[in-house]
C-alpha cells in the first residue's frame, strides 16, 4: 500500500511537471500545445548528448553533474519553447484556435522526426544511470536517487508557485490569462510574457525529460507521445488553466496509475489512464481545481 | 492711472466687437488649460463597409475634462478603441503628447500615458482588488526574475512600495471596501471605482472613462462627478463617454457629438444644448408643416 502511493507520487511529479507547461500555456492563450510533450524528449535528448561530452567526470560526481546538465538542458527547451511560440504560433495568433491547435500537431511532429534523423529510430542508452540501494520506509521501497528527483521537482514547483502568484511578471500572467485587451491597456507587454509562459513551461518540461531519462535510463525519439497525453490528462484532471491544478493532476494520475496497474495488471495502465480522462471529461470537466466551462475547447 | 484705465477700457472695447451678440461669454473658446495633450484629427474608422467613426477631430489638454456624446450606434466607442490603440484608423491621425498613435501597440501608449476605463467593467475576476490595482504598475515596477524566486530585500521593497502606492490610489478613488476581496465579490459601484483606480495606477496623463456613470445610482453618481473633479485637479485631462446628460452637462468644459459616426457639433455645454442638430440627432427632426 505504501509501496503504491509511493510510486504513484513518484510518477506523478513527472506528469506534474509537464502539466504545468500545458495547463500554463492553456491558461494564458487557450491553446492545447501537443508539441509540448515532445519538448521533454527533446530535454531528455539534450540531456543525453551534454552528459555524453562529460562522461569522464561521472561516476563519484554524478549527482552535481546532473544537476548541472539537469540546469542547461532547462535552459536549452526553455529557449526552444520561445522560438516554437515566435515561429509557429505567434503568427497565427488571431486565427481560429483549430488552425493553431494543427499547428502544434504539426510541430510535434518536426520535433519527433527531427531528433529522429539526428539520433535515429533506435533506442539510447542514457549515460547516466540513478540506481542506488533501497531504503525501506513503512513497507516501501524507496531509492536515493527518487528522493533526490522527487525534492528537485518539489523544488522547482515551489519556486514556479511564487513566481506566478507573488511576483509582478506572475500577475501579468495571470491578468493576461483573465482578460488579454486590459491587460495591454494596464501597460503589459503581452508578447513578452507570454514568451516566457513558453519559457517557464518549456524548461520544466525539459527538467522532467532529463530526469526520467536518468531514472529510466532509456530514451528515444517518441518518448513524448505518451507523456504528452498524459499530462494533458492530468491538466485536465486538476483543472486546466490552472497551476495548482497541474500539480495536483499530476499527481492524481500518478496515483490512479499506481493503484488501478495493482489491481488491473501493468499491461492496463494506459488504457487506465486515458479511461480516467474520458470520465473526467464526461463527468467533471472542469476538473478538480478548475471552475469556468464557458471556454473550453 | 489714468493711462491704464484707458488702456483696459480699449482692451475691452476691442473685445466686445459685436454689439449684440448676447452669448459672448461662450462665443470665445475657453482658454487652454494646459499642454495639448491629446489631438484626434479627422479620425475614420471602418469595418468593412460600415463608417463606425467618419471624419472625427478634437483636442484634449492637461486638466480639462472633455465629453463626448451621442445617440447607441454612433461610434463613441469605436474611436476610443481607436484612440487606445486597438483599431486602427482607416483615415486620419491620432497625435498624443506631439506623437502618432496610429501604429504603436497599446502597451506602449499605456506607458506614454493614456490609461482608459472600459463600458463593461473588465477588471480581472479572480485576482484580488490590491492586485487589480497593482497589475497596472506592471511597466513601472523593477523587479528581476532572481530577485522574485529568492525573495531577496530589493523584492520585498519594490512589493511594498507597489502595495502602498496601490492602497493609495484605492484611498482616492473613495475605495471603502477589503483589498483582499476578489472583485467579483464587490457590489457594481464599487467595481467601478476599483477599475478606476486601477487606470489612475498606471500613472496616466490623459485618461478616457467610458460611460463610468452607467448602473450607478444617484448618490453614486455625485461621487463620481466628485471624483472626476479630483482626477482632474491632478492635471490628468480626461475624455468622457457618457449618456447621462445630467451628469455631462455639468462635468464636462466642452462636448464633442457625434451621431452615425459623424460629428456633428463640438461646444460648450449650453452651445451643444441650444444645438439644432443635437436636439434633432436626439429627438428626430421636427416636421415642418
Amino acid at each position: 500500500m505504501t509501496q503504491l502511493i509511493w510510486n504513484g507520487l513518484f510518477v506523478g511529479s513527472f506528469y506534474a511537471l509537464v502539466a504545468i507547461g500545458y495547463s500554463m500555456v492553456y491558461g494564458i492563450i487557450k491553446l492545447l500545445n501537443f508539441a509540448h510533450g515532445d519538448v521533454y524528449m527533446l530535454g531528455s535528448f539534450t540531456g543525453f548528448l551534454l552528459l555524453g561530452s562529460v562522461s569522464g567526470l561521472l561516476g563519484t560526481w554524478s549527482l552535481p553533474v546532473l544537476l548541472l546538465v539537469l540546469l542547461l538542458s532547462m535552459l536549452f527547451t526553455g529557449t526552444i519553447g520561445v522560438i516554437i511560440e515566435k515561429v509557429a504560433y505567434r503568427p497565427l495568433r488571431s486565427s481560429p484556435r483549430l488552425a493553431v491547435l494543427i499547428t502544434a500537431v504539426g510541430m510535434s511532429f518536426v520535433l519527433e522526426y527531427g531528433i529522429r534523423q539526428i539520433f535515429g529510430p533506435s533506442p539510447r542508452v542514457f549515460p547516466v544511470r540513478l540506481a542506488g540501494d533501497p531504503i525501506f520506509f513503512l513497507d516501501a521501497r524507496i531509492t536515493l536517487p527518487q528522493i533526490v528527483l522527487m525534492v528537485i521537482a518539489a523544488a522547482l514547483m515551489y519556486f514556479l508557485q511564487r513566481y506566478v502568484m507573488k511576483s509582478r511578471e506572475g500577475r501579468a500572467m495571470r491578468s493576461i490569462a483573465l482578460d488579454t485587451q486590459a491587460s495591454l491597456l494596464m501597460g503589459v507587454n503581452v508578447n513578452k510574457v507570454i514568451s516566457r509562459t513558453f519559457f517557464i513551461g518549456s524548461a520544466l518540461a525539459g527538467a522532467a525529460g532529463v530526469m526520467a531519462g536518468a531514472y529510466y535510463g532509456s530514451i528515444d525519439f517518441l518518448m513524448g507521445f505518451i507523456i504528452g497525453l498524459k499530462a494533458f490528462t492530468a491538466a485536465v484532471i486538476g483543472g486546466i488553466g490552472n497551476l495548482y491544478g497541474a500539480m495536483l493532476g499530476g499527481l492524481v494520475l500518478g496515483l490512479l496509475e499506481s493503484f488501478g496497474t495493482n489491481w488491473l495488471g501493468g499491461q492496463w495502465r494506459d488504457v487506465f489512464a486515458f479511461a480516467c480522462l474520458i470520465a473526467f471529461l464526461s463527468f467533471k470537466p472542469t476538473g478538480l481545481l478548475g471552475e469556468r466551462v464557458s471556454e473550453r475547447m | 492711472m489714468s493711462e491704464k484705465t484707458e488702456e483696459s477700457e480699449k482692451t475691452e472695447g476691442r473685445q466686445v466687437a459685436l454689439p449684440g451678440s448676447t452669448d459672448a461669454p461662450t462665443a470665445v473658446p475657453l482658454p487652454p488649460k494646459g499642454d495639448l495633450l491629446l489631438s484626434v484629427k479627422d479620425m475614420h474608422v471602418q469595418f468593412g463597409g460600415v463608417k463606425a467613426v467618419d471624419g472625427l477631430s478634437f483636442d484634449v489638454h492637461e486638466g480639462e475634462i472633455i465629453s463626448v456624446i451621442g445617440p447607441n450606434g454612433a461610434g463613441k466607442t469605436s474611436a476610443f478603441n481607436c484612440i487606445t490603440g486597438f483599431y486602427r484608423p482607416s483615415k486620419g491621425s491620432v497625435l498624443f503628447a506631439g506623437r502618432n498613435l496610429t501604429r504603436m501597440r497599446p502597451s506602449n501608449i499605456t506607458k506614454l500615458g493614456m490609461a482608459r476605463t472600459f463600458q463593461n467593467v473588465r477588471l480581472f475576476k479572480d485576482m484580488s482588488v490590491l492586485e487589480n490595482v497593482k497589475t497596472a504598475m506592471h511597466s513601472r515596477l523593477k523587479e528581476n526574475v532572481l530577485d522574485t524566486l529568492l525573495h531577496t530585500p530589493r523584492y520585498h521593497r519594490a512589493e511594498r512600495q507597489c502595495t502602498l502606492d496601490a492602497q493609495g490610489w484605492l484611498d482616492f478613488v473613495g475605495f471603502g471596501g477589503d483589498e483582499e476581496h476578489l472583485v467579483t465579490q464587490l457590489p457594481y459601484g464599487e467595481q467601478r471605482r476599483v477599475e478606476i483606480a486601477r487606470a489612475l495606477a498606471t500613472k496616466p496623463r490623459l485618461l478616457l472613462l467610458d460611460e463610468p456613470g452607467a448602473g450607478l445610482n444617484h448618490s453614486e453618481k455625485q461621487a463620481l462627478i466628485a471624483l472626476i473633479r479630483k482626477i482632474r485637479e491632478l492635471g490628468v485631462g480626461i475624455v468622457l463617454i457618457e449618456h447621462d446628460m445630467g451628469l455631462v452637462m455639468e462635468v464636462s468644459e466642452r462636448i464633442v457629438v457625434l451621431n452615425y459616426g459623424k460629428e456633428i457639433a463640438d461646444g460648450t455645454p449650453h452651445q451643444i444644448k441650444n444645438d439644432p442638430k443635437v436636439i434633432e440627432a436626439y429627438l428626430g427632426a421636427e416636421d415642418d408643416d
